[in-house]
């Protein structure tokens, strides 16, 4: 049986970590807002652009399958696929990396790709394919919120032209949604060739196009692909410190359990002592 | 309100602007373009500019963006800016010093590379700064 000593240990061992848990709590919660309100900022912009890019696609559909834009398009069939997965930089945020990874990987197991070529944002997805047959081309960590629309367009514009010169058949995009702060849905998507969006047309009438429409169309899909993958990162962000504040708090609570428990049996054992104790020197008296 | 135009301007970061106007205008990437109610639907892409609107009480108001697109349907007028920035926003100061700091080095700036691509995407660069110290310097004015 454990001493005195160790238990009394053991529960001060407990308390300094419950003592981080909630403090990460407190961080993440504190981030999450940040982050959310990043995504309120950036919704308006995004909804915009799609509804541009529908409101345009419809007017080309079928059409000019072989210009700049067309190409964006067109679905070769094949597998060469590449990959922009979106994961945290850091762990300690329950199933939240390691169910989107498991994921991406199933869905690619069952297309039947064997070695497509990833991008990584965060480093916890780079740990989860480095050992696999995947080629990982990039994988960008700690990048600060002012620079990521910078390395998102990077990444997007090598991708597009990679695609447009036929040695990529399709561009996959994994993140994670930010539901709600109790719910984060791994969501994988076709980024390439783009799908277009559903379309209302609000007006039937002729558009004037200032450069032409090939020119405007082909660098507002650029931009539409970017944006998409720029929002579908400040999700993950959001995402991430809502799955870490879940945890931490389940982690803060299961710790103030075991000190419970350690509790009582510190208590009891400590009784215990104390009884055994008193019985010795009272059979000691009576033995005089 | 069939006479006035629904203004919003979004870049990826912010909403900047939502306000029904009287008219606005763009700096398109052909030339400049006035935008009343009843305007043919139009898509253009804009270039680094200044973006002016007027209000129900006639005050005109400066916008400085810098690359974008812009959609007009019906009477709504949506702009798409990389970046936008009011007048009272910008530092006048700093848009002083980067037009002088962009121009000493396109006019002195000796080649840093050997490689043609290269160097003229660096021109391209301090162009781009200089021309948007510039809007900037003008969009302030407004104030």
């Amino acid at each position: 049986m454990a001493s005195l000593k160790d238990i009394r240990k053991r529960i001060d061992s407990v308390k300094r970590t419950q003592k981080t848990t909630s403090a990460m709590k407190m961080v993440s919660a504190a981030k999450l807002r940040r982050s959310e309100s990043a995504i309120r900022e950036a919704t308006p912009y995004a909804n915009k652009l799609k509804s541009v890019v529908s409101s345009l696609s419809t007017r080309f559909d079928g059409k000019d399958q072989d210009t700049g834009f067309g190409l964006l398009f067109k679905n070769s069939g094949g597998k060469r696929t590449g990959v922009i997965l979106i994961t945290s930089d850091r762990g300690l945020c329950g199933g939240f990396n390691s169910n989107l990874s498991k994921a991406l990987a199933r869905q690619l197991a069952d297309e039947e790709v064997e070695c497509a070529e990833f991008v990584i944002l965060g480093r916890k997805g780079n740990e989860f394919f480095k050992r696999s047959a995947h080629n990982i081309l990039a994988n960008h960590t700690g990048t600060p919120p002012g620079e990521q629309l910078v390395l998102v367009r990077d990444i997007v514009s090598k991708l597009t032209s990679r695609f447009e010169a036929g040695e990529l058949d399709q561009v996959i995009l994994a993140y994670n949604h930010y539901v709600s702060v109790i719910a984060q849905v791994p969501v994988i998507e076709q980024l390439l060739p783009i799908t277009p969006p559903e379309t209302e047309i609000a007006d039937e009438r002729d558009i004037i196009f200032e450069p032409s429409p090939q020119d405007i169309l082909e660098s507002l899909l650029k931009k539409y692909v970017q944006n998409q993958v720029y929002v579908s990162w400040l999700d993950t962000i959001a995402g991430e410190h809502a799955a870490r504040m879940t945890s931490m708090d389940a982690a803060t609570k299961n710790a103030g359990e075991m000190i419970e428990k350690l509790q009582l049996h510190y208590n009891r054992s400590r009784q215990a002592a104390i009884t055994s104790e008193l019985i010795e020197i009272i059979s000691g008296a009576e033995s005089i | 309100m069939s006479d006035q135009l629904n203004l919003e301007v979004v870049t990826p970061h912010r909403t900047v602007l939502v306000e029904d106007v009287d008219s606005v205008t763009l700096p398109g990437i052909e030339g400049e373009l006035g935008i009343l109610p009843e305007h043919i639907p139009l898509l253009t892409t804009l270039d680094t500019g200044i973006m002016s609107y007027k209000n129900s009480s006639g005050k005109t108001y400066a916008i400085a963006v810098h690359w974008g697109y812009a959609q007009v349907e019906g009477n709504s007028v949506r702009v798409l800016a990389e970046l936008a920035e009011t007048a009272d926003e910008i530092d006048i100061d700093r848009a002083k010093d980067a037009e002088k700091k962009a121009k000493d080095i396109l006019l002195t700036g000796a080649p840093t590379t050997s490689s043609w691509e290269e160097e003229e995407s660096r021109q391209n660069k301090y162009e781009g700064k200089l021309k948007r110290s510039i809007v900037r310097q003008k969009v302030a004015q407004f104030l």
